[in-house]
């Protein structure tokens, strides 16, 4: 396939992955289960679209509460039965694929007295309205400054500084900021300090900083994909 | 195998053999393909599958003709062929249930535009004699297979008793089954050159699923179980 048609269908997977997030997003209610949330969203990948799952079998890693500041490889990943409270965090990381070519996409739903919220000027929480505006600062930061012939090492140290800068740290378990887009999990390249090739090296890459405040109690996460268009200019699959 | 390990492996079976029946009662002539292998999915996840081990992949579904079709996960596409109102559908299903696989597969026969649950019930000839050649190979199995006998004397076996029915082994690397572990590609198959006794598959199970047909004829059928030894004797999971 052409670079055209494998991000056309990178581009089908990441629209399944953010029609099944933003419909389950909608359902999330205080006393939901991981489990729950894990199942409606996994069924929903299926229904838009997803013809398997390409990060382990699992279509949608999902945590609650305070387990959303763990990280781990997605292999040792175990949904639990944990409840979701009146006020609280729900992170979603989805795998969809459409024919083996992958959507990767997070979010972090946030409950303020029962409702889900997406949006930061909805939050009235001080600090999960400061956890989703880093999150979307750090997203148009990576926008500004990424260009193609940037290494992926060169994009960690820019954006952990800018991490750092807002007041939070990175609480991935082997501290990368996303990966290359592949077909075979295995081949993936890290946004981390060891990988010197430059961003143009795949076709596209995710970008998903797993955030908190040093010594805050939620963790949150949000995760594009993201590919280098005309001119190379980043742009959002 | 401990006790824990049994149940757990039993469960994951268990939840293909729910989503079985489940999904015998949903199929109807008109159907295609990709929509039975969709509900096929969702009912897995519904019934507490975790992931999918099989490539990511839940449920390889083939219809009509295309049930003759083996090949790879990684290969395989569901497609638009529909449901007539006599037809064959294959269904292979592989849920999860944490580090615990299931994998489960059985033919579905559709006659008069409704699937036929009791297979004594069954009116064409050519399904009667292709699915009781599956019968006579798994009670077969259960006669011949001891702790010691290697998974290459099972398959020379197993084959020569395929032949002697008048089948055809439709199994695209010529295996009919294969160890079950927590890796994908760990597993061992039973297959030509494995000299690896039965009882020493790694998670002390294995399946066996013959993908036959009969000589010259215009379907194909499967039946997988996954077995294990208690006290010396072949036990069905």
């Amino acid at each position: 396939m052409s670079t055209v048609d494998c991000l056309r269908c990178n581009r089908e997977a990441q629209q399944i992955a953010k029609r099944a997030f933003a419909e389950v997003a909608r359902q999330i209610c205080p006393g939901m289960t991981e489990r729950e949330i894990k199942r409606r969203v996994e069924m929903l990948l299926i229904q838009y679209g997803s013809d398997s799952f390409w990060r382990y079998g699992i279509g949608a890693t999902v945590h609650v509460g305070p387990r959303t500041t763990l990280s781990g490889s997605a292999r040792t990943y175990r949904v639990t039965d944990l409840a979701v409270q009146p006020n609280d965090c729900v992170v979603m990381d989805l795998a969809p694929s459409r024919s083996f070519y992958w959507g990767d996409y997070a979010r972090t739903v946030f409950l303020e007295e029962g409702r889900p919220i997406t949006e930061p000027e909805e939050l009235t929480i001080p600090a999960f309205r400061e956890g989703l505006e880093a999150e979307i600062e750090l997203h148009r930061t990576l926008r500004r400054i990424a260009r193609p012939d940037m290494t992926f090492a060169e994009l960690y140290w820019r954006m952990s500084e800018e991490l750092r800068g807002l007041g939070f740290e990175n609480l991935d378990f082997s501290c990368n900021l996303g990966h290359s887009v592949e077909l075979d999990a295995k081949n993936r390249r890290f946004i981390d300090e060891n990988c010197h090739q430059p961003l143009s090296a795949c076709e596209a890459f995710t970008f998903e900083p797993h955030i908190r405040r040093p010594t805050g109690r939620y963790g949150f996460k949000r995760e594009d994909m993201y590919a280098f268009g005309k001119g190379g200019k980043l742009e959002v699959l | 195998m401990n006790i824990q390990q049994l149940k757990c492996y039993t469960e994951a079976q268990n939840i293909a053999r729910r989503t079985m029946e489940d999904l015998e009662q949903y199929v109807a002539s008109g159907m295609t393909e990709d929509q039975i292998k969709r509900q096929a999915e969702i009912l897995l996840i519904q019934n507490g599958s975790t992931s999918f081990w099989y490539h990511g992949v839940g449920a390889l579904v083939h219809v009509g003709e295309r049930t003759l079709v083996s090949q790879g996960g990684r290969e395989y596409r569901s497609g638009d062929t529909r449901v007539q109102e006599t037809d064959v559908i294959t269904v292979d299903l592989a849920p999860t249930l944490g580090t615990c696989w299931g994998d489960f597969a059985r033919t579905i026969f559709v006659e008069d535009g409704r699937v036929v649950r009791e297979l004594s019930e069954l009116q064409t000839s050519a399904y009667k004699a292709a699915i009781e050649a599956e019968f006579k190979l798994h009670s077969f199995l259960l006669e011949v297979a001891r702790p010691e006998m290697t998974f290459e004397e099972l398959y020379f076996s197993a084959n020569a008793l395929i032949d002697g029915l008048g089948c055809k082994n439709l199994d695209y690397s010529g295996n009919l089954g294969h160890s079950i572990n927590v890796l994908q590609q760990d597993r061992i198959y039973i297959e030509k050159g494995n000299t690896t006794p039965l009882k020493d598959a790694e998670c002390e199970c294995f399946t066996f699923e013959p993908h036959i047909c009969k000589q010259g004829g215009a379907f194909g059928v499967k039946r997988e179980n996954i077995y294990y030894f208690v006290d010396g004797r072949l036990k069905e999971m």
